[in-house]
């Protein structure tokens, strides 16, 4: 039985002959492992680039975004759990998009940039980056949504190819890591680590989950984590949790946990927290941090009012705001 | 004490309605659901343990199989899939079958499920 370790993500999943990894896309057939979602995305959209979300990069463009099935975490609470857990076998839509395919279409759609998003594009690592070189040659930018559940090696060689990366970081807890993901915590960092050292450009999302992950003092170290390690103009976004998949259990996180959390990530050190998923709230749009004007404000993932100036500074005090702004 | 009664009554073989037998039981905790043994019991009784005891090996090998793919899912090893249904759909072209990057022929050394072999410290 010839069996194939995959050296991709920090499972290091030993296959045999037939079977699949855990992210059920990366198949050994015949010793060799196949990738076998290349090309076969099941879910393209143009999306607003807020719903990433990424607010410090390209603010209010739309983003050519995809993904295939497959997953490398097994969250509880995973929002695209139709796509993310199921092998590309079980998929009912299924399309033919090459990346020279994907290219044509997000320029015809307008685009200027591609995400790899919704499940999470680790598991089609190949398809990512060769779209993304095909993207960098035409002059589009490429984005990762994903929860960096990777080895330090092929995520460095992808780093090669990224512009903007949004990482979720779901707690600063591995034993949560374990708990609600099936993966543990240190690869994430360390990866979160390496996003910054290439100089992609990063942001952050924590999902706050009422009683699992909304404890002050663990999003102060995490806070505190991110000022020290990636440092204080990472901006982060605090995500409202919504019961779903296997955590119904729980309820909604309530708008003053999500202003609690904030308060204290700014109180740590970080200079732009954001609140996501509660539509309107003042938390969503950016502020600058010297004198507080706001800056580009926002009611859910549309920009309702910029005033950022083209080259991203703040035109009260001049202060400049970190990110990509055209 | 020798030649004394037993307090408890004369033991003797016993079986209950359930089927569970007792060699030595003492006559007074015999009851209306226990009736004396009979003389050809072995034959007539022997199905009825085998069974539990072809249950309880069946239910034990179960359980061993269940935490073995319990636990190589859990700790990411592997998945079997529908590899029938895979390569139908690679054949109608719905999905391909392009060489991954990032792995290598499983070595010696790496036992099945192996975790943290290429963690963190590349
Ligand atoms: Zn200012």
């Amino acid at each position: 039985m010839k069996s194939v370790t995959c050296e991709l993500c920090p499972r290091g999943c030993v296959i045999p002959e037939g079977g699949a990894g855990d992210c059920r896309v990366r198949v050994n057939l015949g010793g060799e492992l196949r990738a076998t979602t290349y090309g076969r995305p099941s879910a393209l959209h143009v999306d607003p680039m807020e719903k990433k979300p990424l607010y410090h990069f390209l603010p209010g463009t739309p983003v050519f975004s995809l993904a295939t099935a497959g997953c490398n975490l097994h969250c509880l609470n995973c929002q695209n759990w139709q796509l993310s857990q199921r092998g590309g076998e079980e998929m009912e839509a299924i399309y033919r998009a090459e990346p020279a395919e994907i290219l044509n279409t997000a320029i015809q759609e307008g685009c200027h940039s591609i995400a790899y998003t919704y499940s999470d594009p680790i598991v089609f690592y190949e398809y990512t980056c060769d779209t993304s070189t095909l993207a960098r040659a035409r002059g589009l930018r490429n984005v990762l949504i994903t929860a960096a559940y990777i080895n330090p090696k092929p995520l460095r060689q992808l780093c090669q190819v990224l512009d903007a990366a949004n990482v979720d970081l779901k707690a600063m807890d591995d034993a949560l890591y374990r708990q609600v993901t099936g993966g543990t915590l240190q690869p994430v960092l360390d990866a979160l680590r390496i996003l910054r050292e290439e100089g992609v450009w990063l942001e952050l999302t924590n999902l706050v989950i009422p009683t699992l992950n909304d404890d002050l003092a663990m999003i102060r170290r995490m806070a505190r984590w991110i000022e020290q390690e990636l440092g204080a103009d990472t901006p982060l976004h605090f995500s409202r949790f919504q019961p779903q998949y296997r955590m119904r259990n729980l309820p909604p996180t309530p708008a003053e946990t999500l202003e609690y959390a904030r308060a204290e990530a700014m109180d740590a050190g970080l200079r732009y927290v954001y609140i996501g998923n509660l539509m309107g709230h003042a938390g969503n749009s950016t502020y600058c941090p010297t004198d507080g004007t706001p800056l580009i404000a926002r009611t859910g993932f549309w920009i309702t009012n910029r005033r950022l100036t083209a080259d991203g500074r703040c035109p009260s005090c001049d202060e400049r705001i970190p990110g990509v702004w055209q | 004490m020798q030649g004394a009664p037993p307090i408890l009554g004369r033991e003797r073989e016993a079986w209950c309605a359930t089927g569970v037998r007792f060699i030595r039981v003492p006559s007074m905790q015999t009851s209306a659901r226990w009736v004396r043994m009979p003389v050809n019991w072995r034959t007539r009784d022997l199905p009825l343990p085998a069974l539990i005891l072809l249950c309880l090996t069946l239910i034990g090998l179960h359980l061993r199989l269940v935490s073995k793919e319990a636990a190589d899912a859990g700790t990411g090893g592997w998945r079997h899939i529908d590899r029938a249904a895979l390569e139908r759909r690679i054949e109608s072209g719905d999905l391909r079958d392009v060489r991954a990057d990032w792995y290598h022929p499983t070595r010696p050394d790496e036992g099945p499920f192996d975790q943290g072999s290429f963690g963190t410290s590349e």
